[in-house]
């Protein structure tokens, strides 16, 4: 396995009796990015957390951290590693201050009290880092958890489904803050539901069901594949014909009686060219963008339930 | 692979808890309410009525070194409890609360997350004796040379016989405390650490109480036991060198049941290997099963 990646993983699989949580699973995250990864419940998100940072043991594939093997080289991942899983949890008859300095101290460093007055008044619990946590709702646990992962500055940062229990103004402030974090170098492993959020906020993304790797990719190039040029022109069936003939392109018939073409904005030009030289009547061209979140559902749909919608391409 | 560090995270987790002040002011509490309402009694009773019992009492209990004696048996009656309910608690509430998987991915070596536990265990019972030495003590001062509650001198007692059971009951605390540490991280829970800690120590305690019978109709059952019990060895061990018996055959119940002299080197020697063996198991599971959550 390759140092430049932040993390990879091979056919890393986790079995339970008869239930396959993770099955045969590959990873190629790049350091220095955000990294989605979305699946519907059970598709066995967590489970991938928890073999990647050792706190279950893959039944078979092996994984690896910053070039390290993630069953035996802890103690090198485990300094460069911040994470929450599931959900965070913490002590509740400690304050938010002493929580951290206890995780701290677990990670064997010096703790330094400045940092942490810092990191609680970066997530916005600076008046209550003196409470103990037992008084705090879940959306200030959820900050308390981001805090917690930052404290030794780690290089890989794993959030599973940060923005939990966050009001609207809170999402906007975590999700502000794995951008941030990511332009400072952090390679974030982001596990959400929230297609939005993680269009907004990665690089890059993985979609998992059942288990199995469905689509990884970056964000940018799986909608650009999945996007496409809509145009209404007639006759159509001439328009269709004409498109079809270039092998370049991928036409086929759109709803409402347009022409779906997978085809990059700026070649729209000469294709409109060529549909008037060949005297046909163009009446409207617009671009279809695709989102995450068709990319998502049409992933991870049964067959019976796919949309009959345009197809959608994707990099696989 | 321990480190001031975990230890200290570890000293800051349980000195803020609040069953464990309560657990370590029991016995203390107990101990200083005892010897303040004999003295009480012993102050206030008039001259005539101390004869039946009172003033031997105050005299019995109060200055040193029975003061010292009463608080060996207190805590040898009531501290094993303490010990259970404490390490169970300690390492189940990591269960419970699902905090394990919040710490353990910090630090590369699982298993010193548990040995700290056990360590940190092992300094809070030493704070326990220490608390225990630090309420009976000066009691005992104020009511041996303010109160003039002077000892009792019919019963020879020498502070060494105390100082020697107290370490034989720590010994015996420290077993049954790593009994219930893999208890609890077997069963993954507080209350199960628990509740196998009072069975495991009720049932070897009556099982032990039993040899004597035992032994009338199947003697050798009864060799059997003596030596697969540690109760028997840390009651060999209480008689034969706190308490100075004669090592002969007809001198301690174990030598009586196994028919020969045990030596208390061989005593210490078993209790240590079952308390590492038991310490080994829980650090072994620990660190090799999975943490998939509550």
């Amino acid at each position: 396995m390759s140092e430049g990646y932040a993390i990879q993983a091979r056919g890393l699989t986790k079995r339970y009796k008869h239930v396959v949580a993770v099955n045969t699973l590959d990873l190629d995250i790049p350091r220095g990015t955000v990294y989605g990864f979305l699946g519907p419940n059970g598709a066995g998100k967590t489970t991938t957390i928890r073999m990647l940072l050792g706190l279950i043991r893959p039944t078979s594939g092996r994984a690896a951290v910053l070039g390290h093997d993630s069953r035996t080289g802890r103690h090198a991942i485990a300094p460069k590693v911040g994470a929450i899983v599931e959900s965070p949890t913490f002590y509740p008859y400690l304050t938010g201050a002493q929580n951290l300095e206890v995780l701290w101290r677990s990670s064997n460093m010096p703790v330094d009290r400045r940092r942490i007055e810092m990191l609680l008044a970066r997530v916005g619990l600076a008046e209550r880092g003196k409470h103990t946590v037992k008084t705090y709702s879940l959306g200030m646990k959820q900050r308390l958890g981001i805090a917690a992962t930052l404290l030794t500055d780690p290089e890989i940062i794993f959030l599973d489904e940060p923005t939990n229990g966050l009001d609207p103004a809170g999402t906007v402030e975590v999700r502000t803050l794995i951008g941030q974090l990511g332009r400072d170098g952090h390679t974030i492993f982001l596990s959400s539901h929230l297609l939005n959020e993680v269009e907004q906020v990665c690089t890059d993304v993985a979609i998992v069901q059942k288990g199995e790797l469905k689509l990884q990719g970056t964000v940018r190039d799986l909608l650009a594949q999945s996007s496409h040029i809509l145009i209404k022109a007639a006759p159509h069936e001439r328009a269709l014909s004409l498109l079809r003939a270039d092998p370049a392109l991928q036409a086929r018939p759109g709803e409402d009686g347009t022409i779906a073409v997978t085809a990059a904005m700026d070649e729209v030009p000469s294709l409109i060219s060529a549909l008037v030289s060949a005297d046909i009547a163009v009446y409207d061209v617009r671009e279809h963008r695709s989102t995450l979140e068709q990319l998502f559902l049409d992933r991870t749909a049964q067959p019976h339930e796919r949309p009959h919608g345009p197809h959608v391409e994707v990099m696989e | 692979m321990i480190t001031l560090n975990l230890l200290r995270a570890e000293w800051l987790k349980t000195r803020k808890r609040r069953i464990n002040r309560a657990l370590l002011a029991i016995i203390p509490a107990l101990l200083a309410v005892i010897m303040i309402l004999v003295m009480i009694k012993a102050v206030t009773t008039p001259g005539e009525a101390l004869g039946d019992g009172m003033l031997r009492d105050a005299k019995q209990l109060v200055p040193y070194p029975h003061n010292l004696r009463m608080a060996v048996s207190l805590l040898a009656e009531f501290g094993s409890l303490v010990v259970i309910v404490f390490v169970a608690t300690s390492v189940g509430s990591e269960y419970g609360y699902d905090t394990w998987k919040g710490i353990v991915p910090r630090y590369g070596h699982r298993a010193a997350f548990l040995l700290t536990k056990w360590i940190v265990g092992l300094s809070t019972l030493l704070l326990l004796v220490a608390t225990i030495f630090a309420v009976v003590l000066p009691l005992g001062w104020v009511g041996e040379t303010v109160l003039a509650i002077s000892a009792d001198t019919t019963t020879t007692l020498a502070p060494s016989v105390s100082v020697k059971s107290l370490a034989v009951t720590l010994l015996s605390f420290v077993f049954i405390g790593t009994f219930t540490l893999l208890a609890t991280v077997v069963a993954r829970s507080a209350v199960a650490g628990v509740v196998s800690g009072i069975l495991a120590t009720t049932i070897m305690l009556l099982i032990h109480d039993l040899l004597p019978e035992i032994a009338e109709g199947t003697p050798l059952l009864a060799k059997g036991l003596a030596w697969i019990l540690p109760v028997s060895h840390f009651s060999n061990l209480q008689h034969q060198w706190a308490q100075g018996a004669p090592a002969g055959e007809a001198g301690t119940p174990m030598a009586l049941i196994v028919g020969q002299p045990v030596p208390v080197a061989l005593n210490l020697l078993i209790g240590l290997v079952y308390i590492g063996a038991m310490l080994g198991a829980s650090v072994a599971i620990f660190s090799r099963r999975d943490m998939a959550g509550e």
